[in-house]
């Protein structure tokens, strides 16, 4: 009886230092990975809660742009043709080169024409009804471009900031999972400190419930923002994207306006040469006779209408006698999703690519996408991305304040290393499957482990500092 | 326990992602709407003041001669007019053989005219365009039609329907 009893206490010691074990490595983790992935939370979280509202933003700050002034026009008048539109913003900008026009489905927004001058990129803004150039803006000079470019690459821009973008996601990922580990309930299930926090609580307590309640009821979301920005990435958004290629379960050929384009069939060497091939601006020398004459934007536009293309929608004018016009749609929200490239000289629909043509990957991508910016189901979608942001600087801030308690003066304050070194191992093969699936986070892991092998732990204050052991 | 199942769930994922990889590669998807259909204007080297004209459209679709096609016409206008086709003249064409689709006309003036063909086979329309001179047309002539061409795309708004509802 007595020798049953002493089993039995052994055994449920076994099992509670087992997990003990488990929570102090996965905490080690947590924490390091908590240490260098928090300031690039906090730069997402800010910059992608403000990028969040940019039509709202941007409709108001270029209200005078965007917007025909007298609404009424709008209702009534006729717009003039895309090409009368073009030779007026031509005439403003003789120097500048015609790339593109932008056709929204608000009656009262004004038409949108990319442009070129001195290898600057601009939008021009115009009036369709009366031709009125009502001014423009410098492409990526736009109050939300900085916001972008803090988002995905920290403002300094360039392969490294956009890799440490990417790196500190994965990580995120790596926090959510071991995070979840901490904060499943271990002794009796109670909900107060699993999905509600002690409020009475003082201290410790109260910081681990402000930090652990809410990212538990948060880490769905955080996850999906997470998994729905990683297409954007250079590294796994490149293996996402092969993936879908293989698995051809992506986008079919030409799909995208930016991607690869067809070419117009030069029927003929005779086709009349120079430019600017998009002011239609043809030149009618003698030699020329006989010769094939591209479309006109107007008759690009009617074509695409014809092809059922809904508004808003974007054409890009052929850059070369071989070019196309491309036609791309631009709906907030997916469905509507069209690139057509029509052969300039005889209008021929080349390829015509729609939402309902894209495989599995492809549809799923676009949607998250839609998702991850706050463009599926309107405001509540973007309130929720808002909620997300704000969350995570609280789970910030609640991770500072207890490692701050924590912390001692002249250390950094890591979790104890477990002297468990079976069990340390078969984490870290975990955490080295992980840096498979995240090929970024596997390099960090490896570049980390040979530098604390070999480099700082030779360096004794270093090593003490860090390790806090 | 949790260690099996956090170990099993990693082994699916890779083994998901590994044979996700070396899925099959050949099948390229169907090229969607791509349209084969060439349209080719066939104009008299020279044209001659108030003589019968002939002119052609051979069409084919991937390679092949249409010989059924659905709509063939030449619609043909004064460049001095622009390319906003004002007063232009629609002309039916006759199909000839072996996919060869002719229209006879007269010029009754000197200058520089659009010939643009309106084909349609099917789902699939194309409508090239060339240039045209007609007799004599002297460079400073040429010249005055450039200028006017760009005159009427100013204020062209007639027949381009499809960018207002």
């Amino acid at each position: 009886m007595e020798a049953n009893q002493a089993v039995q206490t052994n055994a449920v010691s076994v099992k509670t230092k087992t997990k003990a074990s488990f929570y102090q490595i996965v905490w080690r983790w947590h924490f390091y990975a908590g240490l260098f992935a928090a300031p690039f939370l906090i730069v997402l979280a800010i910059s992608g809660g403000v990028y969040l509202f940019k039509p709202q933003i941007e409709s108001m700050l270029y209200k005078d742009l965007y917007y025909v002034e007298q609404a009424s026009d709008a209702s009534e008048a006729t717009a003039l043709a895309p090409s009368a539109l073009i030779h007026f913003v031509q005439q403003m900008h003789p120097d500048g080169q015609i790339n593109s026009i932008m056709f929204y489905d608000d009656r009262t927004r004004t038409v949108e024409i990319g442009m070129t001058e001195n290898d600057i990129a601009s939008s021009v803004f115009i009036n369709p009804y009366s031709g009125e150039v009502l001014g423009s803006l410098v492409s990526g000079e736009r109050f939300t471009d900085i916001f972008v470019k803090m988002h995905s690459e920290l403002i300094i821009g360039g392969t490294v900031a956009n890799y440490l973008v990417e790196l500190a996601a994965c990580w995120t990922v790596i926090l959510l999972l071991t995070g979840l580990y901490m904060w499943w309930p271990r002794n009796r299930a109670s909900i107060w400190g699993t999905v509600l926090p002690r409020f009475r609580q003082k201290g410790k307590v109260f910081w681990r419930d402000m930090h652990a309640v809410p990212a538990f009821w948060l880490s769905l979301f955080i996850l999906i923002l997470v998994l729905t920005g990683l297409p954007w990435s250079a590294v796994t958004g490149k293996q996402i994207s092969s993936l879908a290629t293989s698995t051809n379960t992506g986008y079919p050929p030409y799909a995208l306006g930016h991607g690869a384009k067809p070419e117009s069939t030069l029927k003929t060497k005779d086709v009349a040469k120079g430019g600017p091939w998009a002011t239609e601006n043809l030149p009618v020398p003698v030699s020329m006779a006989n010769n094939y004459v591209p479309l006109t934007i107007n008759e690009a536009v009617t074509i695409a209408e014809g092809a059922k293309v809904e508004k808003p929608y974007r054409v890009v004018l052929p850059k070369t006698e071989k070019g196309v016009y491309t036609v791309t749609t631009r709906h907030t929200v997916p469905g509507g999703e069209a690139t057509l490239h029509l052969d300039q000289y005889s209008g021929a629909i080349l390829s015509d690519v729609r939402y309902a043509d894209y495989g599995i990957m492809g549809k799923a991508i676009t949607v998250g996408i839609a998702l991850h910016e706050g463009r599926l189901f309107g405001l509540a979608n973007q309130l929720l991305g808002l909620i997300t942001c704000l969350g995570v600087i609280g789970i910030v801030i609640s991770s500072f304040v207890m490692w701050r308690k924590r912390k001692p003066q002249a250390k950094l304050g890591s979790p104890t290393p477990s002297k468990d070194k079976h069990r340390t191992r078969v984490v870290f093969v975990l955490m080295l499957v992980m840096g498979v699936l995240m090929p970024l986070v596997g390099i960090s892991i490896i570049v980390v482990f040979v530098l604390d092998r070999f480099v700082l732990s030779r360096i004794k204050p270093v090593k003490a500092w860090l390790h806090g052991a | 326990m949790i260690k099996k199942v956090a170990v099993s769930i990693m082994l699916a994922f890779v083994l998901v992602s590994s044979a996700a990889c070396t899925a099959s590669t050949d099948t390229q998807k169907k090229q969607h709407v791509s349209s084969q259909l060439n349209a080719e204007i066939i104009t008299p080297e020279s044209i001659a003041l108030k003589q019968e004209t002939v002119l052609q459209v051979r069409l084919t679709d991937h390679n092949e001669p249409v010989t059924k096609a659905d709509l063939v016409q030449f619609e043909i206008w004064d460049a001095k007019k622009g390319q906003g086709k004002e007063g232009s003249q629609m002309i039916p064409a006759q199909h000839e053989k072996d996919g060869l689709y002719t229209v006879t006309t007269t010029f009754d003036q000197n200058g520089v005219y659009f010939v643009q063909t309106h084909v349609s086979v099917g789902e699939q329309h194309v409508m090239p365009k060339k240039q045209l001179i007609v007799g004599e047309v002297s460079a400073e002539e040429l010249k005055a039609v450039q200028e006017e061409m760009l005159k009427h795309e100013q204020g062209a708004s007639e027949g381009h329907g499809g960018h207002h509802h």
